[in-house]
């Protein structure tokens, strides 16, 4: 692809700004209704957090330094801790390229000449509009070991009534469960591809054909590279959703069975609004944002070897 | 000091009612079911009291706790609210809930169930007022008894009694149960409740220290387990998983014999299953006597948060509200209220055995050094019960952690 | 600055996807419909037993085995359900917070995400890591003191904490944004900028009309997102004639009771309005844009 080569500038010289300057002055102004609503709204909390994560803070009764103790009681005494993190891992490392890869085949499927274009798409769009606890409860009837979809169709297909899973009642299919319905909510998220593939110029498949590159092939060497910038949002913002997963599975399972389902954020909810350890909570919050801004670093750096920009500003 | 300057602020306004506050109630009542009796609750305090008004608003179930802890964080909370009964001791030991006895709480004690009053009892003082409670009754299936060769007005009254009748109601189709009698771990009563039936406390006197490993709870949870070996812990986990949304019932659907509920099972079972022939009986014990804890409850207490604006008027209202409040509640509503004479105001027969069951029904609350014990509690209990581990070494793994839990949160 | 008009001349652009070749056209197309056809009864499966409940008698709920099929179909359930509540009302305050919302992210979301994505500045990389670490601190601890923050402002009881920070240029639509504007080359731009427009322009009348697809999707996340919001609103409103629909829906759940037919006959009420938008204007976010269209003068 033809990288936007750095036409010199030429610009009258103006307030005794040069162009490199000017153009980061526009730079702020552009940003500045995220730095300002980041300084006045976000940055405050935050902090507070990281200083509270250093406390016994307790929300109402006290708020008394303790230095490094809920850190250390975190990595060397609190085997919930561990047990959290690994489940979320695991979460994490299955729900985000399944859920990239199942927004992807939608909307590749869909940008193929189909009949009912608008249907299909509603139809898709559904998982991103069905939210809520009463959504979720659905679920449960989704995932119901006697009569629910899935195993009824286990079982049609032969599976022995004695060895269908029993999803939210066992500890290892409990995170699978979830991870199916991660997959389900991640269908709604074609839109994201396909406002992309709807961007891919037509000349390049057809110069691919006459090439006589096959539709996988042409989908691997035009499609992911030219949608990779949103592939690569997805990777990012997933993997943080994921790292933060809890809600779900409060409604549905309350961490069980046996913690099979206690999440990082789940733990950290029980923590700080169960238990009112809001400090020890906070100094969980901010292990977590560190190892995600570490997976997001190294994203970052990875992404220079797959993630293609048409113009791009180097 | 405080007169002088409401006298001033009313000869300022002009009125003579210019001391007139506005409380602000919170409460999870918002359906149309519960809706009309609170309005009219309130309607009836607003006019007999120009002077202090109250404003209800309704907040859902599952955000009332962290909404009015936000609140009370930035000073600034609700009046008056209803809240879980279990958790009042957290929240006066967290500076939460205000202290209620100078304001004369203490003259009330007399006007409520002891057990209940004791819900928000805390290092001596007192930091809410009982509004409505329940108490778990067992309901068994009376068409069920006859197709099994039980006496239907012969309910089980020993735990022996009550394995023996489930085995009865048990129906094998294949390798799976389409039926079973009863299960210890299904309805709504945990291994907590179990132990207490038993006579037994998971805590010491004061819900300070964990004793999860006293003998009552070690056999408790043998007994429970023994129970699901005998029907399979497979199979006694995929029944319990299908009924989990709650969207299903298998007592009123027939495949359940017995199952233990709340007093106010009975008002879903007339309108949901309005032909099924049941009964409602005390549950059973080890002995068949019944004592203190047999059966177990919940409920919702009055507190004021601290912060509040209005205490004193906003105390003068939780006061009618859990008594003479209670007695609207109790009529319309048919859930059981922490005031004795609300409680006698009610003459149905679900009302009168709620009534008789009181003095066997305790009202636990959450230990303030490890309210979310309880998730620890269930992983021992599941890993005991279906995963094979020693109950009593199960306990001990729970024991330990939430002792830590204690010894950091004192 | 002078805002005078650039004449650009892109060659025509066709967008839209692989056009199939003649030969294995058909086959691939209804392969395509058979695999469409298969997920969409998977995403339909949970919908529709969402209906089938909210059409059910009270005694037929709670029955189990589940039938599919209501007898009799309970039409009323719907009737019912709305008047349970002040959903009307509740529906006008989601409206307005919706597309408030919706309005503050596009126009916030596309200011910042141009500056990170097309301008050059010190401390761009790193304002832009932080901007993402943001996304990745649990709320759950940024919840009190935020909402101390807001109370401090006299805030609590309106719904300014809940729509002014939409105008302030939030992380996911922000970083989604960018990555779009960084695939729009960056000659568009150099023409314009030689033909003495200033960003703003560049923004208003290159950038944005060619992300038309983007900002409508960011649109229509940011009102189903809102739209959906029940734990925001009900934090900071005191007043149930603020709430919006989803808190109406909290109104049959309670303690121990679950009104299931009415739950759900008021969700396919409440969730219908936002089907519908998509259905009707989803021919914004999907069509590509023609990038002849949109820049000349």
């Amino acid at each position: 692809m033809s990288r936007a080569a750095p036409a010199p500038i030429f610009r009258p010289r103006r307030r005794g700004l040069n162009g490199r300057q000017r153009e980061a002055l526009w730079g702020y102004l552009f940003i500045a209704p995220w730095l300002i609503g980041f300084l006045a709204f976000v940055l405050g909390p935050m902090l507070f957090s990281l200083y509270t994560s250093f406390t016994n803070y307790d929300i109402t009764s006290r708020f008394d330094w303790v230095g490094v103790r809920n850190y250390v009681g975190l990595f060397t005494q609190d085997s919930r801790f561990w047990k959290a993190l690994g489940n979320t891992a695991y979460y994490a490392t299955f729900a985000v390229p399944l859920g990239i890869a199942t927004g992807l085949l939608i909307a590749t499927l869909l940008n193929q000449q189909v009949p009912g274009q608008r249907l299909f798409r509603t139809i898709f769009f559904l998982p991103k509009v069905l939210t809520g606890v009463a959504v979720l409860l659905l679920w449960l009837w989704v995932f119901n070991p006697q009569v629910g979809l899935i195993n009824t169709a286990l079982y049609r297909l032969g599976v022995n009534e004695n060895n269908l899973p029993l999803w939210f009642g066992d500890p290892v299919w409990s995170k699978p469960a979830l991870i199916i319905m991660s997959m389900w909510t991640a269908a709604g998220s074609f839109m994201f591809y396909l406002a992309a593939l709807k961007g891919v110029p037509r000349d390049l498949y057809e110069s691919a054909q006459i090439d006589g590159a096959s539709p996988v092939r042409q989908f691997w060497a035009v499609t992911v590279p030219l949608i990779s910038p949103v592939i690569f949002f997805k990777l990012i913002t997933g993997i943080s959703a994921a790292m933060q997963f809890w809600s779900e599975s409060l409604v549905l399972t309350k961490g069980g069975p046996s913690d099979s389902t206690l999440f990082y954020g789940l733990y950290i909810w029980q923590t700080a609004f169960t238990d009112l350890r809001m400090g020890y909570a906070s100094a969980m919050a901010w292990i977590l944002l560190l190892i995600t801004l570490a997976i997001t670093g190294v994203q970052l750096w990875l992404s220079k070897r797959w993630v293609h920009y048409e113009g791009e500003v180097r | 000091m405080k007169n002088i300057l409401l006298l001033t602020t009313a000869a300022l306004l002009g009125q003579a009612g210019a001391q007139a506050v506005t409380l602000d109630l919170w409460a999870h009542w918002g359906s149309e079911q519960r809706r009309p009796t609170i309005n009219r609750i309130i309607d009836t305090w607003n006019k007999k009291n120009p002077n202090i008004q109250v404003k209800y608003t309704f907040v859902p179930f599952d955000q009332l706790p962290t909404k009015t802890l936000a609140a009370i964080a930035a000073k600034n909370p609700p009046d008056v609210v209803v809240i879980d009964i279990r958790t009042t001791p957290l929240r006066a030991a967290k500076n939460q809930a205000t202290n209620l006895s100078p304001l004369g709480a203490e003259k009330l004690k007399s006007q409520f169930y002891p057990n209940l009053w004791a819900t928000a009892t805390y290092k001596g003082a007192q930091y809410g007022l009982p509004f409505v409670t329940d108490t778990r009754f067992l309901y068994y299936n009376k068409d069920l008894f006859k197709e099994a060769g039980l006496n239907p007005n012969k309910p089980p009254a020993t735990w022996d009694e009550l394995e023996a009748y489930a085995k009865r109601l048990d129906k094998k189709t294949g390798p799976v149960y389409s039926r079973i009698g009863f299960h210890p771990l299904y309805g709504s009563f945990g291994l907590e409740s179990w132990v207490a039936n038993a006579g037994g406390s998971m805590w010491d006197e004061e819900m300070v220290n964990p004793r999860f490993t006293n003998p009552a709870a070690v056999k408790t949870l043998t007994w429970i387990k023994d129970w699901t070996d005998r029907l399979g812990a497979r199979n006694v986990q995929a029944f319990k998983s299908s009924f989990g949304s709650g969207a299903q019932d298998p007592f009123i659907s027939g495949k359940l014999g017995m199952i233990i509920d709340i007093g106010g099972y009975a008002a879903t079972l007339k309108k949901y299953a309005p032909n099924l022939n049941y009964g409602m009986v005390r549950i059973p014990t080890p002995t068949g006597q019944p004592g203190p804890g047999t059966s177990s409850g919940g409920g919702f207490n009055l507190e004021i948060p601290v912060g509040s604006k209005h205490p004193r008027e906003a105390f003068a209202f939780a006061r009618w509200m859990a008594t003479e409040g209670a007695r609207i509640w109790a009529q319309e509503q048919n859930d059981f209220p922490g005031a004795k004479n609300a409680s006698l105001s009610v003459t149905t027969p679900a009302f009168r055995l709620m009534s008789a069951n009181m003095k066997y029904t305790v009202v636990s609350s959450a230990p303030p050094y490890a309210p979310s014990y309880g998730s620890l509690l269930d992983k021992a209990v599941e890993d005991a019960v279906y995963r094979g581990q020693d109950p009593r070494q199960a306990l001990e793994g729970a024991q330990g952690q939430v002792q830590r839990l204690v010894n950091s949160n004192k | 600055m002078a805002l005078t008009r650039p004449q650009v001349q892109v060659r025509p652009l066709r967008t839209g996807g692989p056009r199939p070749r003649l030969g294995g056209a058909l086959l691939g197309r209804l392969l395509a419909l058979a695999a469409l056809i298969g997920l969409s009864l998977l995403i339909l499966y949970p919908a529709l037993w969402m209906v089938s409940t909210s059409l059910k008698q009270d005694a037929q709920v709670l029955e189990y085995p589940p039938r599919w099929i209501p007898n009799p179909v309970v039409w009323g359930n719907y009737a019912k359900a709305w008047a349970s509540a002040p959903f009307t009302r509740y529906a006008i305050n989601s409206l307005l917070y919706a597309l408030s919302v919706s309005f503050g992210t596009v126009l916030s979301c596309s200011l910042a995400a141009y500056g990170f994505a097309k301008l050059r500045f010190p401390g761009r990389d790193f304002l832009f890591l932080v901007l993402l670490s943001t996304m990745m601190i649990p709320g759950l601890v940024t919840m009190v003191p935020q909402y101390v923050l807001f109370s401090k402002l006299g805030w609590i009881n309106t719904y300014l904490p809940l729509i002014v920070p939409s105008f302030f240029a939030g992380a996911f639509f922000t970083f989604l944004l960018r990555q779009y504007f960084l695939g729009i080359p960056n000659e568009l731009l150099e023409a314009a900028r030689v033909d003495g427009a200033n960003e703003l322009w560049i923004w208003a009348r290159v950038v944005l009309p060619l992300a038309t697809p983007a900002l409508a999707t960011v649109a229509i996340f940011t009102f189903d997102g809102t739209w959906n919001d029940y734990v925001n609103p009900l934090l900071y409103l005191n007043d149930e004639r603020l709430y919006p629909l989803q808190v109406g829906l909290a109104t049959f759940r309670s303690a121990n009771d679950t009104q299931w037919q009415l739950l759900m006959a008021a969700s396919v009420l409440v969730l219908l309005p936002v089907v519908v938008i998509f259905f009707v204007f989803q021919k914004y976010f999907i069509e590509g844009a023609s990038l002849t269209g949109s820049v000349k003068g």
